[in-house]
């Protein structure tokens, strides 16, 4: 079998397990869908602080939560991996001629399914809510660009680390890594408004220049090289590194 | 065996074995004490500026607004473990040995309440200790403290006779747990993190009618502005409310079960 083949396999053997269980995608879809809803009723007065590039609430909070739910949906496939090695499952596609290769990429695949899956849920409920698009075609393209990137940065943490731990007490960091990476970001806030720590964690994490592609989408200024660069390098940097991390992971594991 | 004094022994039991069973497991306890504190030191870093727009309660800090939904998301969090332990308990079948012993059937929901209105006591303690260098305030002194420890325990009550109702009825961990976020949105949708007058439209409409808000905004009065008997004694009503309501749902669930 090559690595293309098998690569769609395993990509399918997911997709196929979520139409026959639509149930796996519902607490994928709420928290973002959930949380929208919530920040743009309990935030939009802090707009009115400015600096924000927009003065719709649903603008700025839309791109964010399209961003948490790609990289959830993304790290879900360390939940499932942790699932088969449980049950036996990944031994046996260990020990079966499916290349390494096919393994990593199809499952991440199968996350980067999910993850567009969900972002496309959101901003539907997102512009029901009253988000208006800014940047055109290419800023949407820049915004699911930034929610594939995310996604599967967000598969390779976890599936590294459910590679090496082979243990599903490992799952509670996966989450957990991608929820404080998001939220010290400008997720909430822009820089300017940020305060103290937050503000000097913000400037660093790479994370915020993804938002900054992302919210092009949205916000007043359009699309410009300047809000494009810095997060094509960040997605380039953070899939690339994670990748690594969870191919050394895999081909280090031993049935 | 089912004279009062019996119950209270059985309670005691029952709450000290729920007690131990959450301080045994860091993994219990451990994330409703970091998460609402990483929350707190997050939001107040990201939305202390807000205080300058018209209209914010008068704060010295953001930590100091958020105090009081500091303890509320903690105690939440930290609150589900009565239905979880009561439906591992049914998968178990240790339930039914429970049942099937001299064990007066109200001890099994008093008990289990007990124990985790005392953790909730003990949270709330811890937050108050670690937020006040921090910014967090108390301007209602020791009374105020106590109440609020007080509010804590019975809102923690009041979770768990929830989750403690959907355990018993359900026997599900499963279950218990997607009840959860009924919960969690009922925070969110109140006044704990923001003042819903600022946020306008339909969130303040919708935090005007949410009996948690009126919890936590009496609660806050005592944390920034001082003592007020009027928002104690609402906010201990409010808290005091839910615990007899989920109370009486825990026994109904029970008395359900024991029929099946």
């Amino acid at each position: 079998m090559g690595v293309w083949q098998g690569t769609m396999a395993i990509a399918g053997r997911g997709v196929i397990k979520t139409r026959r269980i639509p149930a796996i995608m519902i607490q994928s879809v709420f928290f973002p869908t959930f949380f929208l809803v919530i920040y743009v009723g309990l935030y939009a007065g802090v707009l009115s602080l400015g600096g924000f590039g927009t003065a719709s609430v649903e603008n700025w909070y839309v791109p964010f939560m399209m961003i948490q739910g790609g990289s959830f949906s993304g790290v879900a496939v360390g939940f499932s991996t942790a699932v088969d090695i449980d049950t036996g499952f990944f031994d046996r596609l260990m020990s079966s001629p499916v290349s390494r290769m096919s393994i990593l990429a199809g499952t991440a695949l199968f996350g980067l399914f999910r993850a567009l899956l969900v972002a496309t849920v959101v901003l539907g409920v997102g512009v029901a809510l009253g988000a208006r698009f800014t940047g055109g075609l290419v800023g949407v393209i820049l915004l699911y660009l930034a929610v594939a990137g995310i996604s599967l940065a967000a598969s390779g943490w976890a599936l590294g680390l459910i590679y090496r731990v082979k243990d599903q007490r490992v799952a509670p960091l996966f989450p957990i890594g991608i929820f404080l990476t998001l939220f010290m970001s400008t997720a909430q806030v822009p820089l300017e408004v940020a305060t103290g720590w937050l503000r000097t964690v913000a400037r660093w994490n790479p994370v915020t220049e993804v938002l900054e592609l992302s919210r092009q989408a949205f916000l007043d200024d359009g699309v410009s090289m300047s809000g494009t660069v810095g997060g094509v390098v960040a997605i380039l940097v953070m899939v690339l590194g994670f990748g690594v991390f969870a191919w050394r992971g895999l081909v280090r594991y031993v049935p | 065996m089912i004279g009062s004094g019996h119950t209270l022994v059985q309670v005691r039991a029952i709450a000290g074995r729920s007690v131990r069973a959450v301080i045994r497991q860091p993994q219990l306890w451990a994330p409703s004490l970091i998460f609402p504190l990483f929350f707190t030191a997050l939001s107040s870093a990201a939305f202390e500026r807000t205080r300058g727009i018209p209209g914010f309660p008068e704060v010295s800090s953001f930590v100091a607004f958020l105090l009081a939904a500091t303890i509320v998301q903690g105690v939440m969090f930290g609150s589900t473990s009565p239905g979880t332990d009561a439906a591992l308990d049914i998968e178990s079948g240790f339930f039914d040995r429970l049942i099937a012993s001299p064990v007066a059937r109200i001890a099994l929901v008093a008990g289990r309440l007990t124990g985790i209105m005392a953790l909730a006591a003990g949270q709330c303690l811890v937050f108050v200790v670690v937020l006040l260098p921090f910014g967090a305030t108390m301007a209602a002194g020791w009374v105020g403290l106590a109440v609020t420890v007080a509010i804590a325990a019975l809102f923690g009550g009041a979770v768990g006779g929830f989750s403690l109702a959907v355990g018993i009825r359900t026997g599900s961990v499963e279950a218990v747990n997607g009840f959860f976020p009924i919960f969690f949105a009922l925070v969110f949708l109140s006044s704990a993190f923001f003042p819903p007058n600022i946020s306008g439209g339909w969130f303040e409409t919708v935090a005007g009618l949410n009996p948690l808000s009126y919890m936590i905004d009496g609660m806050r009065t005592l944390h920034v502005q001082g003592w007020d008997a009027g928002a104690a004694s609402g906010s201990l009503a409010v808290a005091g409310g839910l615990l007899a309501g989920f109370v009486a749902l825990s026994l109904l669930s029970l008395r359900a079960r024991l029929r099946s």
